[in-house]
């Protein structure tokens, strides 16, 4: 009797996985690469749009204006649907912390905003303080790029180390005293079984580990707006470019606060799951920890193995 | 009926993420120029082939930088622009000028390029140059490929549209050439499983989106 529904059991269960394993096979090897291959094409046909229209603009400033920024805001939104390093270190920070939607999408948006201040600021003062020439700017450009890349490891090495502290007062501060410096969520006022754990996630946010990752992905222009901004410069249109990085930025902020929020309700229904449900704060606050000081350190080995890749980069014949 | 959706809806989404993180080193190099091509193959002696003639066109933006800088040359904007291509040339070589030329199932080498041309354009910069094979290419009997393309995938090279691979010198009769167009999404498949891209993640890259020309003889 017992036999026969245990070999059910685990016929049923082998069958789950060999479903779930088709399931990532036809997704990794289908889907997901066929979705690089459209995004990139449109990438590819937008690009060549925007320097045409940059180009147009020298014989009607108004309308190819108007045409290029709304070019610029189309490309910003393709071009973040895209994969792209920023949004795994944002994806991968509000998957650990558990944020709430509405800093997530703070998040990305003073990201992609500043990214587009970056890029414009960066070839103002190139071009117009220090007079480089284009190419210099470009190569400034890359060497921001390996200071973004810097950043963004040590916003890991942040992470770790406000958690690791968190941590280790959980294992060394007496029990009762841990619970009691939390702020309280009362079950029976608000019917709300979460509202502990929200509190404590408030508790542990971090406003230094926000800003270190907005200012670490923000540092990083898109090499679209350089490009866009740099040949508007040489054409004499700057206001031309600076609106469509503007307007690029935008796009991108758009696409990256949509990821975003799905990142902020993935975790959110993985915080449903029966195993994750808890109502004893010093689990919440334990798993917690875990769950950010992991994030930490795959932010910070994702942040090294960008230095070590750009650090590695062949020199190349064009640059 | 809530509780068997969630965790499917979570494991989509954190797959989706996941595979994000691991697909993004090798779509992370995005090209950041642009290079139209027109190449011919070059025979000798009726069925030899012993180099391929290429032609270069730079994108608008490329070359906008390379003239600014062109025309601050104390020599002049020519001068200055013979000097820009001539460096560029010269670290070109160690990449074998971006060709991968193979013959049967071997590579071969490009000789070094001594002589090349260039102009203006529509304020695109056009330069031409041959390379010539180290070792000549019996067309008859053996299967002669190439590639254009930069590994790294700053740059993207594709021949101009409806572009036809012309031949020059003593052609044997029947011989065809042909631009077969990437196929990014079945080559990215068998690239992202094979365990260089961990340790060279951006030189192998450019491959994925590159053309290739076939020369059959046949």
């Amino acid at each position: 009797m017992i036999t026969r529904t245990t070999i059910i059991f685990i016929l049923a269960l082998a069958l789950l996985a060999t479903g779930l394993f088709q399931l990532i096979k036809i997704f990794t090897e289908f889907v997901w690469p066929n979705y690089l291959v459209f995004i990139h094409s449109v990438q590819q046909g937008y690009h060549t749009m925007l320097l045409d229209t940059v180009k147009r603009a020298q014989a009607e400033p108004f309308t190819a204006s108007l045409t290029l920024m709304g070019l610029s805001f189309l490309y910003g939104i393709f071009h973040a649907a895209g994969p792209g390093h920023g949004k795994v270190v944002i994806s991968t920070y509000l998957l650990a912390t558990g944020d709430h939607l509405k800093r997530g999408v703070m998040l990305s948006f003073s990201s992609s905003i500043m990214q587009g201040i970056t890029a414009i600021s960066v070839v103002t003062g190139a071009t117009w303080i220090l007079n480089y020439s284009m190419r210099t700017t470009q190569l400034l450009i890359d060497d921001v790029e390996l200071g973004s890349f810097i950043l963004i490891a040590a916003a890991g090495c942040l992470i770790i180390a406000l958690r690791l502290k968190s941590l280790i007062s959980h294992f060394t501060q007496p029990r009762r005293s841990d619970a009691d410096s939390l702020p309280q969520g009362n079950h029976k006022h608000c019917g709300h079984a979460h509202l502990p754990a929200n509190a404590l996630k408030e508790a542990q946010f971090s406003v230094s580990t926000f800003c270190s990752i907005v200012f670490s992905t923000g540092l990083r222009p898109c090499s679209g707006a350089v490009i866009v901004l740099l040949f508007a410069n040489s054409l004499n249109l700057f206001t031309t470019g600076l609106l469509s990085v503007l307007a690029m930025s935008l796009g991108v902020a758009l696409t990256t606060s949509g990821l975003a929020g799905l990142t902020v309700y993935a975790r959110h229904l993985a915080e449903q799951l029966p195993f994750a449900k808890t109502e004893n704060n010093q689990n919440v606050r334990l798993v917690s920890d875990i769950l950010a000081l992991s994030g930490g350190m795959i932010i910070l080995l994702f942040g090294l193995s960008l230095v070590f890749a750009n650090l590695g980069a062949p020199s190349h014949p064009f640059k | 009926m809530l509780s068997l959706k969630l965790p499917k809806t979570f494991l989509i989404i954190a797959g989706s993420v996941v595979f994000a993180l691991a697909f993004c080193r090798s779509v992370f190099a995005h090209p950041h120029m642009w290079i139209d091509l027109k190449t011919e193959v070059v025979f000798e002696e009726t069925d030899t082939i012993v180099a391929i003639y290429q032609e270069w066109l730079f994108d608008d933006f490329y070359s906008a930088a390379l003239l600014e800088d062109a025309a601050k040359h104390p020599d002049g904007f020519a001068q200055g622009i013979d000097e820009e291509i001539s460096d560029i040339l010269a670290g070109l070589h160690s990449w074998n000028y971006f060709t991968q030329i193979t013959v049967d199932t071997n590579k071969i080498k490009a000789e070094k390029v001594q002589h090349f041309e260039t102009e203006v354009r529509e304020n695109r910069i056009w330069v031409s140059f041959v390379t010539r094979l180290e070792t000549p290419v019996h067309a008859p009997t053996q299967n002669f490929t190439y590639s254009i393309f930069d590994p790294t995938y700053y740059i993207e090279m594709y021949h101009f549209e409806e572009a036809v691979i012309a031949f020059r010198g003593d052609t044997p009769e029947g011989c065809r050439s042909e631009i077969i167009q990437p196929d990014p999404s079945s080559e990215a498949i068998s690239l992202s499983q094979s365990p260089v891209l961990d340790t060279q993640p951006d030189v192998s890259v450019g491959q994925l989106f590159a053309e290739i020309v076939t020369v059959s003889c046949r």
